[in-house]
Order: C-alpha cells, then sequence, then structure tokens
C-alpha cells in the first residue's frame, strides 16, 4: 500500500476531510509525517483534536490501514479515494469532501447519469411510500440514477422503486458498508449492490451512531443534481439535506401534501419558499420519453365497465372504504372488494391506510 | 364382586374407580389408598361427618383401596362412592345392583355439584351401570340417552333409596331445543366493515383461521364476536363433544346447539391455551374446539404460547403428554386473531396521529410474524370508520346473520360432499396435494394466476392459501369451477395485501 492511501485511510478513519489534505499539501508536508510526526507540528495544523491525532498515530503503528485494505478486498469493497479518477466530482462541490469512499457494488461513472436525490422521513404515510417508489421507478425508466440514505421508510421505497425497475440505485450509508442497518433492508441492500451501489465514507464496521447521520446527508446531497424531498416534518434529517443542496446550488423538489399531515409540512414548507413542487412525473422528468418505457404509463390498461365505474370514483378522491365505494356505486361490498384486487393486480389502486383505498394516478 | 364404584377422569374419559372398604378393630381411622390426590384423601373428613349426619358412626380402623391401584384418582366427586362404601361395610347398607356413584359431600349430608359428569354416563351407558349423580349434574346426565341414572339430593334419600324405602326421582332425557341460535351480535348490528363481514362469511364457510387488524374502536372484538352467529349449529356428534369437554372442565353444559366461543387473555399460559396440568385438563383451545377461538391483542401473546398453538391448529386435536400419562384432546378451533396495527394503535388513521417510532414499529412488525401466520389464510385490515361515513352508511344494515348462515351452511354441505372420499370437512383442511388436482381451475384462470404470482411474488404456501380460500369463495357462490374473480378476491386477504399500508 503507498502511503498516500494510507494517510487517505488513517485521515478519514478519524473523521478528517479533504481540507486536512489540502493542508498538508500546502505546508508540503509528507504524508508519513502523519505517523512520524508529533501533534504540534502536524495534528493542530491540520485542526484535529489531540485525541484523534493519537488514535490516528496509534492506528498506523499497529498497520490498521493495511489490516483495513485486506479488510476490503476480502469483501468486495473498493476505496476510492479524491485523487481517483472515479471518484464523483461532485462531492468537490463540498468544502469537506470525504478524503475516501468506500464502494460496495458495480462501478458507476456517476457524471454520465442525471442524478435524482430522494430523502424523507423514516416513518412515512402510504402517500409518501407509493410516492417515493414511484420516482424511484420513474428515475429507472429514465436512466436516472437515484440517490439516497438506504433508510426505512421514504429511502427504503425509492431504492425499492428503482432496483425493481432494474435501474441503478446508489444507497449513502451513515455506517460501514458492511453494517446492515436497518435490518430489514438487508434484502434490498442485496439487490441494490447487484446493479448499483452502497457507498460510505466511515470505515468499515462503524456502526450507526446519530453524529453519522448528518454526515451522510451532506453526500447525499451533493451527489444528487436534483432532489427530492417527499415527506418529512419540519425538524428531520431530510430537511438538513434539502438546505445543504440549497447551498451546493442544487435543484430542491418537494411532493406536496396534505396540509394537516405532519410529514408534509416539511415538502410544504419548501414549496413555500420557492421549491419546485413535484406534481407530475412529466413535470420533473420532461416530456420526452425513451424507448425504454414500456409498461406503466405508455399504455393504458383495459378497464370493464364496472372497473372503470370503481375507478372514477377513486380518481375523484381517495382513502375510501369498501362500505363508502359500494355504498355510492350501488354494489355489493364483495364485488367492490374483487374489482379493487383487480384494480390493483394492474397497478392502478393502493391501499392507503388500514381498509382504504386510493388511485396511484 | 364389590358393586360400589367411582370414576376418576382421563382427559375425556371416566376410569371405573371400585371402592372396596375394609374395616377392623382399633382406635377409629379411615386411610385412603390406590394414588388419592389431595382432594379424594381429604374426603375422609367430609365421609365421616356425612356418614354421622344419616346416624352412622363410623367405628375402628377402615381402609378403603381405590382400584386399579395404579391410576392417580382425583378430586372430589369420590366422596360419595367412599361413603356408600363405609356404608356397606358398618351400615347395614347393601347395593343390589353394580352402580357408579358421583357426588361431593357436604358435611350436612348434601351432595354438591362435580365435574364429569357426562363422561361418567357415557362410562355407565357402556358398562350398563346404575348411576347416581347430584341433582345439580342432573340435566347434563340427561343429555345422554339410555342411561338409568337418579337425582340425588341427599346422603338420606340415597341409603333410603338403597333400603328399598322410596324411590329416587330418575334422571329426565335433556331435549336439546333446535331453535336457530340467536346471533348477538348480529352481523346487520354492525355498521359498514363490509369487507370484514365478507372475510368472516368465507372464515366461517371454508373454517378459514382469520387476523383482523385495525386500530382501537375500529370494531375487531364485535365483529369476531358475530362469527358465532354465522356459524352452522353444531351437529350432535359435534354437540356431544363440546359437552363432554365442557362437563370435563366443569362449565356448565350447553344445551343449545351454539357453538363455544372462548376468548383467552394474551397473559395466558401455554397450559391455559393447550392443556395440562398434574391432571391434564382440556386448554381453552380443546373448549374453543367445533366453535371460535379469539385471541385479541395476538402479537402481545408470549411468542411460545402461539407457537403452540401451530400443531394442534394444523391437526384438529392436541396430544396432552406428562409424566402421569397423555390424553388426546379435540382442538378443531376457527382461530380469529387481531390486534393493533401498531403499539399505539393510530397507524395509518385518517384523523388521530400515530406515536410510535419507527424503531418501535419495526419491533412490533417483527412480533407480528413468524410460522403462525402461516396457518392464517384471511388477513383483513378494518378501518375506523369516520364519523360522516358512518353517517352515509346509517340506514344500511346488510345482511342479517340468518342469511349468511344459510348461506355458509350450503357452502359446508358442498365442500364435505367434494371431500368426504378423501376424509376432509372443509377446504382449509385439505393437504394440498388433493386440493390442486380436484379443485377445479378454469383454463382461463392459470394465466391471470402467473401474471398475479409475478407480480406479488407468492410463496408456495402462500399459493395454496390462496387457492384453498378461492375454493370457499366458488363454493359460496355455488360455483362448480373456480374463476378469476374468485382468485382475485383470495389474492386481496393475502398479508402482503390486505396489509401493504403498514410495511
Amino acid at each position: 500500500m503507498d502511503e498516500v492511501t494510507k494517510a487517505f485511510l488513517l485521515l478519514g478513519s478519524v473523521t478528517a476531510d479533504i481540507r486536512a489534505w489540502r493542508k498538508m499539501a500546502a505546508r508540503s508536508f509528507e504524508p508519513r509525517s502523519l505517523w512520524e510526526g508529533d501533534f504540534t507540528q502536524i495534528g493542530r495544523e491540520l485542526r484535529l483534536s489531540e485525541n484523534s491525532f493519537d488514535l490516528l498515530k496509534r492506528r498506523a503503528k499497529a498497520g490498521w490501514a493495511e489490516r483495513e485494505a485486506e479488510r476490503c478486498a476480502a469483501l468486495g469493497v473498493k476505496l476510492i479515494t479524491c485523487e481517483d479518477a472515479s471518484y464523483p466530482s461532485s462531492l468537490f462541490d463540498l468544502d469537506n469532501a470525504p478524503l475516501v469512499l468506500y464502494w460496495k457494488g458495480v462501478d458507476i461513472d456517476i457524471q454520465s447519469y442525471r442524478t435524482v436525490g430522494v430523502v424523507g422521513t423514516r416513518k412515512c404515510s402510504s402517500y409518501g411510500k407509493i410516492n417515493a417508489e414511484k420516482i424511484g421507478n420513474c428515475c429507472a425508466n429514465y436512466n436516472g440514477l437515484l440517490i439516497s440514505g438506504g433508510a426505512m421508510g421514504i429511502d427504503g421505497s425509492a431504492h425499492h422503486g428503482a432496483s425493481e425497475a432494474n435501474g441503478k440505485t446508489i444507497a449513502v450509508f451513515g455506517n460501514g458498508v458492511d453494517v446492515v442497518f436497518p435490518q430489514c433492508n438487508a434484502k434490498l441492500f442485496d439487490r441494490i449492490a447487484e446493479n448499483g451501489a452502497l457507498i460510505s465514507e466511515f470505515p468499515l464496521g462503524a456502526c450507526g451512531e446519530a453524529w453519522r447521520f448528518p454526515r451522510r446527508n451532506r453526500l447525499v446531497a451533493a451527489l444528487s443534481e436534483r432532489l427530492v424531498v417527499v415527506e418529512a416534518p419540519m425538524k428531520s434529517g431530510a430537511m438538513i439535506t434539502a438546505r445543504l443542496a440549497l447551498e451546493l446550488g442544487r435543484e430542491v423538489w418537494a411532493v406536496p401534501g396534505r396540509i394537516n399531515d405532519e410529514v408534509s409540512d416539511g415538502p410544504n414548507r419548501l414549496i413555500f419558499d420557492g421549491a419546485y413542487p413535484y406534481i407530475s412525473d412529466d413535470v420533473f422528468w420532461g416530456p420526452q420519453v425513451t424507448d425504454d418505457i414500456s409498461d406503466g404509463s405508455a399504455e393504458r390498461p383495459v378497464l370493464s365497465p364496472v372497473e372503470q365505474l370503481v375507478m372514477d370514483r377513486l380518481v375523484r378522491s381517495g382513502g375510501h372504504t369498501v362500505d363508502n365505494i359500494a355504498d355510492e356505486v350501488n354494489m355489493g361490498a364483495a364485488e367492490v372488494l374483487k374489482i379493487i384486487t383487480l384494480l390493483s393486480a394492474k397497478g392502478l389502486v393502493y391501499s392507503s391506510g388500514p381498509g382504504r383505498y386510493s388511485s396511484k394516478n | 364382586m364389590n358393586t360400589v364404584s367411582g370414576i376418576t377422569l382421563r382427559g375425556v374419559q371416566a376410569v371405573p374407580v371400585e371402592v372396596e372398604v375394609e374395616t377392623t378393630g382399633g382406635l377409629f381411622t379411615i386411610s385412603v389408598v390406590g394414588l388419592p390426590d389431595t382432594a379424594v384423601k381429604e374426603a375422609r373428613e367430609r365421609v365421616r361427618a356425612a356418614l354421622r349426619s344419616v346416624g352412622i358412626n363410623v367405628k375402628g380402623r377402615v381402609a378403603i383401596n381405590l382400584a386399579p391401584a395404579d391410576i392417580p384418582k382425583e378430586g372430589a366427586l369420590m366422596d360419595l362412592p367412599m361413603a356408600v362404601g363405609i356404608a356397606c361395610s358398618q351400615g347395614g347398607i347393601a347395593v343390589k345392583r353394580p352402580s357408579l356413584f358421583l357426588g361431593e359431600l357436604a358435611l350436612d349430608g348434601r351432595l354438591r355439584k362435580v365435574r364429569g359428569a357426562v363422561p361418567a354416563a357415557f362410562l355407565a351407558k357402556q358398562n350398563g351401570l346404575d348411576l347416581y349423580v347430584p341433582t345439580e349434574n342432573a340435566y347434563e346426565v340427561g343429555l345422554v340417552s339410555g342411561v338409568t341414572a337418579y337425582k340425588v339430593a341427599t346422603l338420606s334419600d340415597l341409603f333410603a333409596h338403597l333400603r328399598g324405602e322410596i324411590e329416587l326421582p330418575i334422571v329426565d332425557q335433556t331435549i336439546i331445543t333446535d331453535v336457530e341460535p340467536e346471533a348477538d351480535p348480529d352481523l346487520s348490528d354492525i355498521k359498514g366493515q363490509a369487507a370484514a363481514k365478507r372475510a368472516l362469511e368465507i372464515a366461517a364457510a371454508g373454517h378459514h383461521n382469520l387476523l383482523f387488524v385495525g386500530s382501537p374502536g375500529s370494531g375487531k372484538t364485535m365483529l369476531a364476536r358475530a362469527m358465532r352467529g354465522i356459524l352452522p349449529p353444531l351437529s350432535d356428534k359435534e354437540l356431544m363433544e363440546v359437552i363432554l369437554l365442557q362437563s370435563t372442565a366443569g362449565l356448565d353444559a350447553s344445551i343449545l346447539r351454539e357453538r363455544p366461543f372462548r376468548s383467552v387473555h394474551h397473559t395466558a399460559s401455554t397450559v391455559a391455551l393447550c392443556g395440562g396440568g398434574a391432571h391434564l385438563r382440556p386448554g381453552e383451545i380443546s373448549l374453543a374446539s367445533r366453535g371460535v377461538l379469539f385471541l385479541d391483542e395476538f402479537p402481545e401473546f408470549n411468542r411460545d404460547v402461539i407457537e403452540a398453538l401451530r400443531q394442534p391448529l394444523e391437526d384438529g386435536q392436541i396430544t396432552v403428554s406428562r409424566a402421569s400419562g397423555s390424553v388426546v384432546y379435540p382442538a378443531k378451533v376457527l382461530m380469529i386473531a387481531a390486534c393493533n396495527p401498531c403499539p399505539c394503535g393510530f397507524l395509518g388513521d385518517s384523523v388521530e396521529r400515530c406515536t410510535c417510532s419507527p424503531g418501535t414499529l419495526d419491533r412490533y412488525r417483527r412480533r407480528l410474524s413468524g410460522p403462525i401466520l402461516d396457518r392464517i389464510d384471511l388477513h383483513v385490515s378494518v378501518p375506523r370508520l369516520m364519523p360522516d361515513e358512518l353517517v352515509a352508511l346509517s340506514g344500511k344494515y346488510g345482511e342479517s346473520s340468518a342469511v349468511v348462515r344459510k348461506r355458509v351452511k350450503e357452502a359446508r354441505l358442498r365442500q364435505e360432499n367434494r371431500w368426504r372420499q378423501f376424509g376432509f370437512q372443509s377446504n382449509s383442511e385439505v393437504p394440498e396435494k388433493i386440493l390442486k388436482k380436484y379443485m377445479q381451475v378454469k383454463p382461463e384462470v392459470k394465466s391471470f394466476m402467473l401474471q398475479a404470482l409475478n407480480k406479488v411474488r407468492l410463496s408456495g404456501r402462500g399459493l395454496s392459501r390462496v387457492l384453498r380460500v378461492a375454493r370457499t369463495i366458488a363454493d359460496l357462490e355455488n360455483s362448480e369451477w373456480v374463476e378469476t374473480q374468485h382468485i382475485a378476491e383470495a389474492l386481496s386477504y393475502r398479508e402482503g395485501e390486505a396489509l401493504s399500508w403498514m410495511k
């Protein structure tokens, strides 16, 4: 292992960023001076705390960086440093860009894609979930690259939507790429890694501590050309990401929601403050349709008269129970239930709450 | 040959216990041998006092042997045969015909009600014995026809009868009322919830287990209680089984053909639910046999308890084994489970706000999974109706339980006719292999199934559950063939579909 990579790994492990490296270059410090020099000479210059510097030195002596590289090789995790050509250039917009990225998955030339970030609360409603999934889906169909955080709720649904349509997607972790968190997304992560990537700036084995997630969010913001906030309360990580994205000059979009839903407060507020409202897929993606879109939006499924009747009712307003629909269209409840199942098999209707149904369009 | 016998219970079966008494000279003692439990040992005091009350003062060393010696004897129902045995040996009483005595004694010689009178009646009928039972037990004994049984109010009456001075009243045959059971609550009492009612109907027809998920106040419990009203009345054979179990457990035997409904609290132990204990008592699952077992707050149940339910739900019976022996109890229950969508109960509610954190939700969902869900064919979300929705539905009551019951009955008959040759009664118990061969699916359904399979990713077991439910839906419509619409409706009761808003 060359000394530069070793220095990157060690600096990264104590969460130093590109500023430290630039400073070293400016003062023309050798990489080896990191583990051979002393704190007053180097550490203070790089704005490292005494503890961090000690840790760094101890790790350097114990051969931690070499072992970390071996572990990465064994797990099939690539290490991309900020001097590599494959390092995503959009990250340089951050003045605290990470020195090294742990990359698990296929190689992706991020610059060649339209990148879309999708963020939102972990505790979303069915409305948010369905829309995150749909955005993920569209992203795949339009050959975009979907960036999100791999968490439960909105993040997971967006990844799910993209990987379901065989699209490329990157999950940016707030923990080591070998740590599966949350557990319930384990299968999803496997699928993402097959066609996309799981990335992180944290060393292997780092677990998801609260302070890591805001750091992760800045990567999501920087990697996305356009960021969509689907559902998020006012005080949330997603809103922080949106703010970061604005600071980086990224386009921020928000999915409008009902004004009395707490999880829609964030996006609605963003729209009020001037974010683009995500009111339809066409508005976001533009009308030009690539050849890849074959299912869903291109051809409309044929509906029988009764199906059309129920569908019309659901399109007018959503969130109804079978009772009320049956009552309004004058059919038996069993009949309506059957029709709704057929409609949901055709991908037109989803269950928006316990025993309640809404139209997807 | 000794003619005085009592019984002890082995499961729902009465085992005859001969009572032998020997008196020798010496200071007064009564000793009981033959594996008596505490209740039987303590009978000494009750028996002595009761005999004294009718003027028999027990003297000398009295040894009572309960044969066969290797079976444990339990309960207070041995009081009467022991008293009669001593009276024969010391009081000049003679029992001319071989007889079975049953009853707990009060100190003043009155007889108290005991459990196990129905099994005793069956034993007496089988062996041609005369049966003497406490008056309070008379009506359940009367349910068993062809037994010579006498009602005994007090010990003195019994002795007068045995001496030939009076004639004890004979137990009358209890007439089982054949009136259609009254549904309480009736389906028409429940406003809205058409989807849940439909699921109840399908569950009742095909004997499918059912899970309701809904916020507090959505009416899960009321819906579960309405299930009893749409099940067809018990047949003679089923009624006998139910009465036998109730008598064994010491419950009031039902004289209606209404199916049992047992609601179990989530603090219940495995033994309470499955049966067991030193005396191998039946558990709730057996007491609910031929009826409904309702488990409210399903995820709050102890994991072990739920896992223990799996095998009996599959087999329709449960083998309770302990050191003292093993007993097979019936456990043919229709299980209805109910739970909230999240710990606070308001996930997905249109008005109330859910206050659970994502972590708690994840944990709760994980508790609501596992192999037991494989035994549940129908998953239903129950919406909490808003006042305006209720108003919109006012005046529309839907079908009454009696109408639905009629359809259920007919559907059950069709299933019985179809599966009789294989020895099954309902669609839910037919093994996958036979089901697929004989369920008669229309050819055009295959393509729809393939399409659906691609979309929803059904497991093999999940698929056979859908087919089973579809067959029941077709039976309810008196349709020879399973058609696309039946499969479509059955798909909507899948866990993934019905609870998709939760994930």
